[in-house]
């Protein structure tokens, strides 16, 4: 009895001795193991941050220098006369919340009144944002001419992307134009109708590509809306938000058209055969809207697409 | 008559203390200077850096002053540690911050504390948005979301906020100065908890750069709050009740002292081999008991009204699209180099956790003191691997290296009388 206990003891202490030398070369094994597999299985999905912070202008603090309240992740710059007056607020128009910018030009002397909310994007936000599509929504409303007619150009309301060396401005305008182009410089016309939504696509990707410019690794991106000195009276635009989508592909576009088609859509220009679009793999879609691209099989090159049922995502 | 001091210490007792003179006195030098060019052109901190540097050279001399001196004074390096301390989380906070908070997990309490004074609200439903701007914390400093809007709600235990409820009702401003009091709290704990002779070094390693006792608190880093209940429990070891019920409370605060959970179950299941295995589980379960019920009384009160809500927001690392940020492995992905998501360092911070767990239960007795550092290796390879989830269990091992050397002091002591 006693021996057999004894030789259970040994038994014991020799399985110990061996689970004791066992476990950290096997723990070792265990970990590369996991760490191989998790690399090799789970690469799908990367969670890196947002290109644009606050794409929809949730945030807002006091702002002591101008008065109320301002987006908070938006860095503000303005610019204004004694007599003229900024106005930020969170406001819902037209079923869409949004931010809307005042400005008051008074007139009174010829400098511009501007107002400019930036944020600088840098590293792996910076990539993504070339990576990936950008759009706006925004709203543009007809000048109000509270002291006579509203003279001169009236407002000018853009997004601009500025690398350092780079200079992108894209205006929301009534009329389109053609894009205006300087060896650093560029202005792309997005044609804008007054008093509706309309989902604008800005296109960095493609417009440094044209201009062969590199991709920069930092660049600060703005809205920006002024009034010169002579258009006075009150100014007004509104943003709903930015979307930043992954890029879409052909197929992709494919899918899309047989779920948007039940969209409402209003198409502005002359639809061309898919075969006939030169560059599709350059169609996009984005949010329900598109700037170019295929509706049911059909391109629309270079058109806008316009959806009456706002904020409808495809 | 009594010898002096001297006769009864050893040379190397007095040359440690002298090295521990030199230490704190270079290191509040340091501050002053810091202290001097952050706050230049503020009278006050003008004379506070005055005080500092008169500090640090009177300890300077007394370092080098006979044994006897060296001895009678052997407790000055705190005082220059200290006063530096406060100094400079006054000045980096009140002065280079401009009062602001830089974490929005202060603002968050601290407002969650003035609604719950103020309203009798449950902070869980609440949104925080107003806290930013009440605590002007800036952009830079919120916690963003993979969508890129920011993360609006209070994210911890309730005794996270709970703390400050006195100092609301008292008129406190600044709740920093509760993370201070705190941080004061673990410097003299240790201090006095430590054998007597090794005193002054057991704080140079709280000490070895500004961001342990300063910068994070300064920064409104909100740690300290768990490390003096769980200090507490360290010392506790051997007590389970005790032990529960302070961990019940460093596990109320914050989620970060969770993870020691497995291993001090193990400590108390493991400590004395000779017991058998149901005197081995009863501390445990005596232990698990006691902090499941404190850790309950303190949040059933917001638990019951909304469970969601509560645990929605306490799980909040683990539910919400939390952006990628660290300074551990998955700063890697941070910067592009390695495209894998967050589920991969999931999945390796869990692997990395049950390795640890399992190899501190088969070599127990040589990792018996080494664990309190275990959660800091596990959530460095978490997806967000910040600096302080590992530099604040360093008090912890201070309080590791206590008892392993006053358990091998009466090792000695028994060898000897035997």
């Amino acid at each position: 009895m006693v021996q057999s206990r004894a030789s259970e003891d040994e038994n014991g202490a020799s399985n110990l001795k061996r689970v004791r030398k066992l476990t950290a070369p096997l723990s070792a094994v265990f970990l590369i193991l996991v760490a191989g597999f998790a690399f090799t299985n789970l690469q799908a999905k990367t969670e890196y941050p947002p290109p644009i912070l606050d794409p929809e202008f949730n945030l807002w603090g006091s702002n002591p220098t101008l008065g109320g309240k301002t987006p908070m992740v938006w860095e503000l710059e303005y610019e204004k006369s004694v007599g003229d007056q900024i106005l930020l607020q969170e406001t819902v128009t037209a079923d869409n919340k949004a931010l809307e910018i005042q400005i008051f030009q008074d007139g009174s002397d010829d400098n511009l009144t501007y107002v400019r909310l930036g944020q600088t994007i840098d590293g792996i936000r910076a990539r993504a944002l070339f990576d990936e599509e950008m759009g706006i929504w925004v709203l543009l409303q007809a000048s109000c001419a509270c002291k006579g007619p509203i003279s001169g150009q009236g407002s000018i309301f853009e997004i601009e992307t500025n690398d350092g060396t780079h200079t992108l401005d894209f205006l929301f305008v009534e009329t389109a134009a053609e894009v205006s182009i300087s060896p650093s410089h560029r202005t792309i016309f997005l044609q804008t109708s007054m008093g509706e939504w309309g989902y604008h696509s800005i296109d960095l990707v493609g417009q440094y590509r044209n201009a062969q410019w590199k991709p920069p690794d930092r660049i600060s991106l703005s809205i920006i809306f002024s009034a010169s000195g002579s258009a006075t009276g009150w100014h007004t635009a509104y943003v709903h938000g930015f979307s930043v989508t992954k890029k879409t592909t052909l197929n992709s576009i494919r899918q899309h058209d047989a779920m948007f088609s039940s969209l409402p859509v209003t198409i502005l220009g002359t639809p061309l055969a898919i075969d006939q679009c030169t560059e599709p793999s350059q169609a996009t879609y984005l949010s329900g809207i598109r700037s170019s691209g295929t509706l049911n099989g059909v391109c629309h090159k270079g058109l806008i697409v316009d959806c009456s049922e706002l904020g409808r995502s495809a | 008559m009594t010898k002096p001091d001297s006769l009864f210490a050893s040379i190397d007792e007095v040359f440690i203390l002298r090295l521990a003179f030199i230490f704190s006195a270079q290191f509040a030098l340091y501050e002053g200077f810091q202290d001097y060019n952050r706050g230049s052109g503020h009278p006050e901190v003008i004379v506070l850096t005055l005080v500092i540097y008169g500090v640090s050279l009177l300890v300077f001399v007394m370092s080098l002053l006979p044994s006897s001196v060296v001895l009678r004074f052997r407790d000055l390096p705190l005082l220059p540690l200290l006063l530096v301390m406060v100094t400079s989380v006054y000045v980096v906070a009140e002065i280079s911050y401009r009062g602001a908070y830089r974490t929005d997990v202060l603002a968050f309490s601290h407002y969650a504390a003035i609604l719950f004074v103020n309203q009798g609200a449950n902070p869980y439903t609440q949104d925080m948005t107003k806290a930013l701007d009440l605590f002007k914390v800036q952009p830079s400093d919120l916690t963003p979301l993979t969508s890129g809007t920011y993360l609006m709600t209070f994210q911890y235990p309730a005794l996270h906020f709970l703390v400050f409820v006195p100092f609301v009702l008292l008129g406190l401003r600044d709740m920093r100065w509760v993370l201070v009091l705190f941080e004061l709290g673990v410097v003299l704990t240790l201090y006095l908890k430590g054998p007597r002779k090794l005193r002054p070094m057991l704080l140079l390693p709280l000490f070895a750069g500004s961001d342990l006792m300063i910068n994070f608190t300064a920064a409104s880093v909100s740690d300290a709050l768990w490390v003096l209940p769980l200090l507490f429990a360290a010392f506790c070891l051997e007590r389970p009740l005790a032990l529960g019920l302070f961990y019940g409370l460093a596990c109320a605060m914050k989620q970060t002292p969770w993870f020691i959970a497995p291993f001090l179950l193990i400590y108390l299941i493991k400590t004395d081999e000779s017991k058998r295995l149901r005197e081995k589980l009863w501390p445990a379960v005596k232990f698990a008991a006691t902090t499941v019920a404190v850790f309950l009384a303190i949040n059933l009160p917001f638990m019951l009204p909304s469970p969601t809500a509560w645990f929605g927001n306490v799980l909040t690392p683990m539910t919400e699209d939390l952006v990628i940020h660290s300074q551990g492995l998955s700063s890697l992905t941070e910067v592009g180099l390695l495209p894998v998501g967050k589920v991969f360092y999931t999945v390796v911070f869990a692997s990395v956790f049950l390795v640890l767990i399992v190899n501190y239960y088969v070599y127990f007795d040589k990792l018996r003191f080494a664990f309190w550092i275990f959660p800091g290796i596990a959530l460095w390879f978490s997806y967000r691997a910040l600096t302080n989830y590992i530099i604040y269990w360093t008090p912890l091992m201070l309080v590791s290296m206590i008892l392993w050397y006053k358990a091998e002091q009466a090792k000695t002591r028994t060898v000897q009388a035997t």
